[in-house]
């Protein structure tokens, strides 16, 4: 009862403390963010390219085109004339010009060659890619809709995952194991820390309670923080529709994060026992919650990067908390689940392993 | 006969090679206060540090309120409050949050916490400020919160790490007469201080540790008057020289003789007589303008027991 009460304590003090020091929460939140803004805006840039397209043929064949074009989802299309298509191009506002001609429909009914011209702003490969795959993959689906079609080739595709997930949604997965990795890492941190920058260490010390019950109580302030601010993120997300797990995959979703939260929480425990400034730990904790971003695959697919980071991936625990959330998230798929939760659990009991050890070193020395 | 609230038996604490508190011997009696006292690196935090189990001897014993240190620590913790230097408030938290919070590590019964609370907060006259951050208190106000803070489960000994260091004339005076009510209640408290005015106005028993060793151990008039009865603060021209000095050390009753700059100050023990063969003395051999008569300082005291040499 007593030591359930002190715990209870250290961890709402702890927790009290955090919602008030303004620099802690943005020490924590600040780089999920950044990373969340900046998968916005490169979504945007790469996701549908802007192209100007200048129309010379009011004909219906013409004008078929322009409408597949223009559903295409490589595209965003801005209908314009050949002069300020020109301009749009020089002055970089768009990736590329298509211009259909004005024989358009009177070769096309002759079967002659149809030449729909395109120039690119070969500013990056990326870009140049795009449109040279986009652009005939548009006419294909023109020349696929005609009665009487010289392209008997089509694509037959079968999916893998139930349904397609947008590039944004894909990123927040693990941008929340960012985010639950930095609040770990790094409140866990500053909560230890702070206790020895500020003094109040010999207080907690000198009374009665055991440094097993200090610790514990860190560690659950620290964790049942991270959990709040995750239960906010996945409450928002689902409000906007973004990521919506579907019945009982609830479950393995919640697991996951809560393992993530622990391992964080234990690590920067560990961290703030080992540095005891809140400089430096949040200098720290940043840094490591980064490298673990991208080493599990944080931008990107982890399997489609190079070999060696692929295999680094594999050594690095939030590849399977990203692994976890996803599969549970967007592919209602138990595929690796079991293999995903025993690593998180034993990162988890790693991590609090390794926090406990840190702390009580640092306490008894003291 | 009651035992003492604290016991120090041979106590040591190597670190290495450097011995900082070296066989220390001493009790502090229920009820008194009691100051430690020593220059910087002495071994008073040390010594306080074992006291309250936070660091083990490396001999001898300790015993506080009747419990041997080594087996029960978590006990003695119990019984034991505590006002660091550095106060170690929440400052983030209100005042009333971090008396709440002391309140549950010391398991004080929650019935009738919040009365406490404001009993408290009234004695350190910060009821009015019960909701307010204590990043927002002046030193003194952080001071006083530490001290109820300590109070609030009833310790039968207080620690206090320096009590005034760093408050105002009026918060000291009022800590002061704090302290002193708590020796009326009959609690037991143990002061360490640099400031030896303070240890002066407080202390039943001073201890004066040096190099981890006792020094002194008295009342602070018995310390004052180990050193002499009487200060004769001479202003003379011109300066003494050496060979007055010692004449006049050699004087039957005096403790001591000091020349520097225009004045002589010697300390006696002995009352008038041996005053007055002083100043014969001194006015045989130079011109002397002014005269003062006064009690020894603990100032006085301390130096002449711990020496003037900075301690880092």
């Amino acid at each position: 009862m007593a030591v359930r009460r002190a715990v209870a304590a250290i961890a709402a003090k702890d927790i009290l403390t955090w919602f008030r020091t303004p620099s802690a929460i943005v020490a924590s939140l600040l780089p999920p963010v950044a990373f969340l803004l900046i998968i916005f805006v490169v979504a945007g840039a790469v996701g549908r390219n802007p192209v100007a397209l200048v129309v010379e043929d009011n004909g219906p064949q013409a004008q078929r085109l322009v409408s597949v074009l223009e559903g295409s989802d490589a595209f965003r299309v801005r209908r314009t004339t050949p002069d300020d298509a020109t301009h749009l191009l020089d002055t970089l506002q768009v990736a590329g010009v298509i211009t259909v001609p004005a024989s358009f429909d009177d070769d096309f009914r002759a079967h002659r060659p149809d030449p729909v011209s395109v120039r690119i702003n070969n500013l990056n490969l990326d870009f140049t890619n795009d449109l040279r795959r986009s652009v005939p993959a548009a006419i294909t689906e023109f020349y696929a809709g005609q009665a009487e079609t010289p392209i008997t080739v089509g694509v037959a595709e079968s999916d893998l995952r139930p349904h397609d997930v947008n590039l944004v949604q894909f990123e927040l997965v693990p941008i929340l194991v960012l985010l639950l990795t930095i609040m770990g890492v790094v409140n866990g941190g500053l909560a230890a820390a702070r206790e020895f920058e500020e003094l109040t260490i010999k207080a907690l010390l000198l009374s009665p309670i055991s440094r097993g019950t200090l610790i514990a109580g860190k560690i659950l302030a620290c964790w049942v923080t991270t959990m709040m601010v995750a239960a906010l993120v996945l409450i928002l997300s689902y409000a906007f529709g973004v990521l919506q797990p579907v019945g009982w995959y609830w479950l393995p979703a919640i697991a996951a994060i809560g393992l993530i939260a622990l391992a964080g929480a234990g690590l920067g425990t560990a961290l703030g026992g080992a540095l005891r400034r809140f400089s430096a730990v949040a200098g720290a904790g940043i840094n490591l919650s980064i490298y673990l971003f991208f080493l599990s695959g944080g931008i990107g697919v982890a399997a489609f990067l190079p070999e060696w980071i692929q295999a680094v991936a594999h050594f690095t625990p939030t590849f399977y908390g990203v692994d976890a959330l996803e599969a549970a998230i967007f592919y209602q798929s138990t595929d690796n689940l079991g293999r995903d939760l025993t690593v998180l659990l034993a990162t988890a009991a790693v991590g609090l392993g390794l926090g406990i050890i840190s702390l009580r070193r640092r306490l008894v020395a003291s | 006969m009651t035992e003492p609230a604290i016991e120090l038996t041979g106590l040591t604490k190597r670190f290495g090679s450097f011995t900082a508190v070296d066989g220390l011997s001493l009790s502090v009696e229920r009820g008194e206060i009691f100051g430690l006292l020593g220059p910087n690196g002495s071994g008073k935090t040390t010594t306080i540090d074992m006291i309250s189990g936070l660091s083990r001897p490396t001999s001898g014993s300790i015993t506080v309120l009747g419990t041997d240190v080594l087996t029960d620590p978590r006990k003695i913790r119990r019984s034991l409050g505590t006002v660091p230097q550095e106060n170690a408030l929440y400052e983030e938290l209100t005042a009333e949050a971090n008396l709440k919070f002391h309140a549950d590590l010391f398991e004080v019964p929650r019935k009738g916490l919040d009365q406490k609370i404001t009993a408290l907060l009234e004695l350190a006259q910060l009821q009015e400020r019960r909701k307010s951050r204590v990043s927002t208190f002046s030193g003194g106000m952080k001071r006083r919160l530490a001290l109820v803070r300590a109070m609030l489960h009833e310790p039968e000994l207080l620690y206090f790490d320096e009590p005034t260091l760093g408050v105002d004339v009026q918060s000291r005076h009022d800590l002061w007469d704090r302290i002193l009510e708590l020796k009326a209640r009959g609690t037991t408290v143990l002061i360490t201080s640099n400031y030896l005015e303070e240890a002066n106005a407080l202390c039943d028993r001073l201890a004066i540790i040096d190099r981890g060793r006792l020094v002194a151990l008295d009342s602070p008039s018995r310390l004052r008057h180990s050193f002499g009865d009487t200060v004769l603060e001479m202003r003379t021209h011109p300066t003494p020289g050496e060979d007055i000095v010692r004449r006049v050390t050699a004087l039957p009753g005096v403790v001591s003789a000091i020349a520097s700059d225009g004045s002589l100050k010697v300390t006696v023990e002995g009352g008038a007589d041996v005053t007055g063969k002083v100043v014969t003395e001194v006015v045989g051999w130079t011109s002397l303008q002014e005269i003062q008569s006064r009690e020894p300082s603990l100032d006085e005291v301390f130096l002449s027991l711990t020496g003037k040499e900075l301690r880092e």
